[in-house]
């Protein structure tokens, strides 16, 4: 019965791997398929600006009818709206989710733009969309060296960029408008590796809130350099090497 | 008096017809997120400009860029973790969370979660739980974690309802049980 039980465990382990691996293939098929600038709109989308250009235009004729004197008058006016329009180029609603990344024809630094605004696109401007969502990350920390013996460690964790100026600045730099996902794991690999190793395994094995406390606080230290609010973090299984002691 | 009056119409017409263009319905359970954008607006110091409207509809009026909507419906999400100590059991979490109705928590949402897909929400969810279960526990056996459900179930909801917070979610119910032989 034991070993049955034993089976039942580690299959169900098993299946939560899987899980998490489908859950980050399909994560990076949506994030490849996705055109880069598919999450910001144009505004034309709402048809507010093409209606109200078509309203003046309806209005102005009237008047223009009725009224002949005005013609020329309202003709020009039709054709210094339509002059505006098109030197005021591209426009782009930033949505409250994610921050605009804008490149400039020939310049290599992006700028950005950020939540709740329209970002106006220069003739051949790029605009990136860097996502605000906070996301979820899992991973498993093979072979973490603690200070007497070596464990499996499945990690955690909710990220999310920061919304401070100068944490989008950071991440901005850190992440273009790239997922976030990959060099945040890196750090926080990188971190929890060297947190570990002063750490004796059995407090990890019994999360003591003491050393959890301290491992989040090292890992939210160094994701912040990145422009990265770490949300949540936490050990969700941490197992001995098969032949460690 | 004649083209006074005509100008009205048509401006009474041309009102309408906009209204009925403009208009935007709220689905039940949901919220609109409207995006606003004005060009005198600095375009990165500063609180993001949109609006949140739960419950009711609006006007996409030339101010409006984008209109996004936000599902206020309750998520349940549920996590088994294994016990220490014979004879075997687990323990078994059922979490159910939403989005916060207030407004300070929906405009968090509009951020933190608006457009994220159902599987994140739910692997946030059971990531979370999982966590906040077994700090909770921390090196306890089954007996002791039996004896000490309460303390266990405070712990669990302190700890999920720091990260929903963040999120702008707000925890709706959460249950415990020791499920075993």
């Amino acid at each position: 019965m034991s070993a049955y039980r034993d089976d039942l465990a580690a299959a169900r382990e098993r299946i939560r791997a899987l899980e998490t691996e489908i859950q980050t293939l399909q994560r990076q098929n949506e994030t490849s398929l996705q055109s880069a600038g598919s999450h910001l709109v144009q505004p034309g989308a709402s048809h507010s600006p093409t209606t109200l250009a078509l309203g003046g235009v309806i209005v102005l004729g009237f008047v223009a009818l009725r009224v002949t004197t005005v013609a020329p008058l309202a003709l020009g006016a039709v054709l210094l709206l339509l002059l505006i329009l098109s030197l005021r180029g591209r426009a782009l609603v930033v949505r409250p989710n994610e921050i605009a990344v804008v490149r400039g024809k020939h310049e290599s630094i992006p700028t950005w733009v950020s939540s709740g605004r329209i970002a106006r696109l220069r003739m051949g401007a790029t605009a990136e969309s860097l996502s605000l969502r906070a996301q979820p990350l899992s991973f498993t920390l093979h072979g973490l060296t603690t200070a007497d013996a070596q464990v499996n460690a499945e990690v955690f964790a909710v990220l999310a960029v920061r919304r401070d100026d100068e944490g989008i600045e950071r991440a901005v730099r850190t992440f273009g408008a790239g997922p976030i996902e990959p060099i945040s794991q890196a750090a926080l690999e990188e971190t929890l590796r060297a947190f570990a190793k002063d750490v004796p395994s059995k407090d990890l094995l019994a999360r003591r809130g003491g050393t959890c406390d301290r491992m989040r606080r090292a890992c939210r230290e160094s994701l912040h350099e990145l422009g990265v609010d770490l949300l949540m973090a936490g050990l969700l299984d941490v197992r001995t090497v098969e032949g460690e002691p | 008096m004649t083209i006074v009056l005509e100008a009205l119409l048509l401006l009474a017409g041309l009102s309408v017809v906009a209204a009925l263009l403009f208009r935007v319905r709220c689905p039940p359970g949901a919220a609109l997120v409207m995006t606003l954008g004005s060009s005198d607006q600095a375009l990165r110091s500063g609180a993001p400009s949109f609006r949140v409207l739960s419950g009711k509809g609006g006007y996409r009026t030339p101010s409006v860029g984008a209109v996004d909507v936000l599902d206020l419906g309750p998520t349940r999400v549920d996590a088994f973790v294994s016990l220490e100590g014979e004879p075997r059991r687990e323990l078994h979490a059922l979490l159910q969370v939403r989005v916060s109705p207030r407004e300070d928590m929906l405009r968090r949402a509009a951020v933190r979660v608006l457009g994220m897909p159902r599987r994140d929400l739910d692997a946030i969810g059971e990531g979370a739980l999982s966590v906040a279960v077994r700090d909770a526990i921390g090196g306890r056996d089954a007996d002791e974690v039996e004896g000490d459900m309460p303390g266990v179930e405070e712990d669990t909801r302190a700890t999920v309802a720091a990260l929903l917070e963040q999120l702008g979610m707000e925890l709706v119910d959460l249950r415990l049980r020791i499920k075993g032989e």
